[in-house]
């Protein structure tokens, strides 16, 4: 990865510059999921429904806004062994109010559709590669917009994922019905996700090179 | 080397259209037709030279369509060839370059997806040839083939007479067992087919049946019944011996074929469907390189401890 650099002071000319190609790096170029594999687990098994899609974006997003900054504010400070256990508890409690509130106050169905994979999210490998490894290396705002991005590339991807599946196997989309004679129910497999998220892969790589080679 | 494959499939389907008519035959044609065009279609927007002329689509295709049942939609072979090329073939970079059988691949596809149409078969004692339109088939007798009733369990109709003889409902190309071991004879001296890699196969499905039978009477029964039903037999004449996807080494090979007879019965003891050999040989596709490697490390045990201690 081109950003292992240690916190140094730079100049506000760079900075931007900086953040741009943190954002781009986690949000599109090397895609979280895309590229780096991460996360993978809830777009295979929850990613049915695009409901389900964007709740889960939100929430990791809720999980890893917070830890992210948490950790590039105290991280280098603290000893290595303490921090996984740290943001671990840490992103737990995060996802335990977004939980409540979704539960409370959003819809108790969406809250058992997602089943165990709401609280999962606490320990993706999403949350612990962002928020253990890059963050505590980097500065705040670049940690933030790193967390943004990698929520975003997350969320782009299995939001595009579970719109396909949904409207494949249930005709539906948002819940609402769409009047598709066709239907395949199967697309709710797991075996359907990793498919989709192989073209999709390819499909990255194919933008990349030819933008490359203008 | 796939015109040899081609032509050892002609005399099954020939066999196939004596009892249902030329609906086989059509279903097998429907196969290679859509494997051959979107291949070509493939090849156009990856902007290659076509590499149809070397024949691997129409296999391809050819035993997509072998493998469905007589009484299938058209478009079920279609779906299936369509799947093997468009998604398993072409994106690991066409011939030569495949991770997976396509064939066996674009079946576990049609087989997770429309199981009811594939695991469907007509009566062969029909005596008239089926209907060619899709439309007109409602009402056909069908029979339950001898892979269901294994997992159903219990006494077994089919004597091994009948089962040699291929009179028994199941799949087009894979029901005449004497057809197929005569086609694997021929598939053999042609050099297609490598006997190291079907022998420990057919022998690892035998031990396996003998052990654990499933059916009433004698373990010699359940051998026979559990080998020729399903398409066990095609699946190690045809899929399993896929130059691009088998191992290279012998001893590779050996191994290859015992993991995948055991992924065989496993998947017919403990599967959802009555006969799950593509999702077998697809299991063992992912290990035909370690397999080739450990083949290889193990015969060159000494030489490598030696050369270590010399070190």
């Amino acid at each position: 990865m081109s950003n292992t650099g240690n916190k140094s002071k730079q100049s506000s000319a760079n900075n931007t510059k900086e953040l741009q190609n943190a954002f781009f790096d986690s949000f599109l170029s090397r895609n979280i999921v895309l590229v780096q594999a991460i996360g993978i687990a809830p777009i295979l098994a929850a990613g049915i429904t695009l409901q389900n899609g964007v709740t889960l974006t939100l929430c990791t997003a809720a999980v890893l806004l917070p830890s992210s900054l948490f950790m590039s504010f105290f991280g280098d400070r603290l000893p290595a062994w303490v921090r996984a256990p740290l943001y671990t508890v840490g992103s737990t409690l995060l996802l335990l109010g977004a939980a409540l509130l979704i539960d409370r106050f959003i819809s108790q169905q969406l809250y058992a559709n997602l089943y165990i994979f709401l609280p999962l999210t606490a320990v993706n490998s999403l949350v612990s590669y962002r928020a253990g490894g890059f963050s505590v290396s980097h500065k705040p705002t670049v940690a933030l917009v790193d967390a943004i991005a990698s929520s975003l590339g997350f969320g782009i991807v299995i939001c595009v994922v579970s719109a396909l599946r949904e409207i494949t196997s249930y005709g539906k989309l948002w819940n609402i019905p769409l009047n598709s004679a066709f239907k395949l129910p199967e697309a709710a497999l797991p075996y359907a996700a990793f498919l989709l998220l192989g073209f999709m892969a390819a499909f990255l790589q194919w933008i990349k090179s030819a933008s490359e080679r203008d | 080397m796939s015109g040899d494959v081609l032509i050892a499939l002609v005399p099954l389907c020939v066999f196939s259209s004596v009892y249902y008519g030329m609906r086989p035959i059509l279903l097998v044609l429907t196969g290679i037709i859509s494997a051959v065009i979107s291949e070509t279609l493939c090849c156009l927007f990856m902007r290659r030279k076509p590499s149809i002329v070397d024949g691997t689509a129409a296999v391809t295709g050819a035993l997509v369509g072998a493998l469905v049942s007589p009484l299938s939609p058209y478009w079920l072979p279609a779906a299936g060839a369509i799947f093997a090329i468009v998604a398993v073939k072409m994106p690991m970079g066409g011939s030569g370059r495949n991770l997976f059988n396509p064939a066996a691949a674009g079946l576990a596809a049609i087989t997770l997806c429309f199981q009811g149409f594939l695991f469907t078969y007509p009566d062969p004692g029909l005596g008239v040839p089926l209907p060619l339109a899709d439309n007109a088939l409602s009402g056909i007798i069908t029979q339950g083939s001898p892979a269901a009733q294994l997992a159903e369990g219990g006494q077994t109709l089919y004597t091994p007479t009948i089962l040699l003889l291929g009179d028994f409902p199941g799949p087009i190309g894979a029901t005449a067992i004497a057809i197929l071991l005569a086609v694997a004879l021929y598939l053999f001296i042609r050099r297609s087919i490598s006997a190291i890699i079907i022998l420990p196969y057919l022998a690892t499905c035998a031990m396996l049946a003998w052990a654990f039978p499933r059916v009433s009477g004698g373990s010699g029964g359940s051998i026979m019944v559990e080998l020729c039903s399903g398409y066990l037999l095609f699946a190690g004449v045809f899929l399993l011996n896929d130059p691009v996807t088998s191992p290279r080494h012998w001893l590779g090979r050996v191994f290859y074929g015992v993991l995948a007879g055991l992924f065989v019965m496993l998947m017919r003891y403990f599967g959802r469907f009555e006969e799950g050999a593509c999702f077998a040989i697809l299991l063992v596709n992912a290990f035909s390189t370690t397999l080739d490697r450990l083949g290889w490390y193990l015969l060159n045990l000494k030489r490598i401890r030696e050369r270590r201690r010399v070190e």
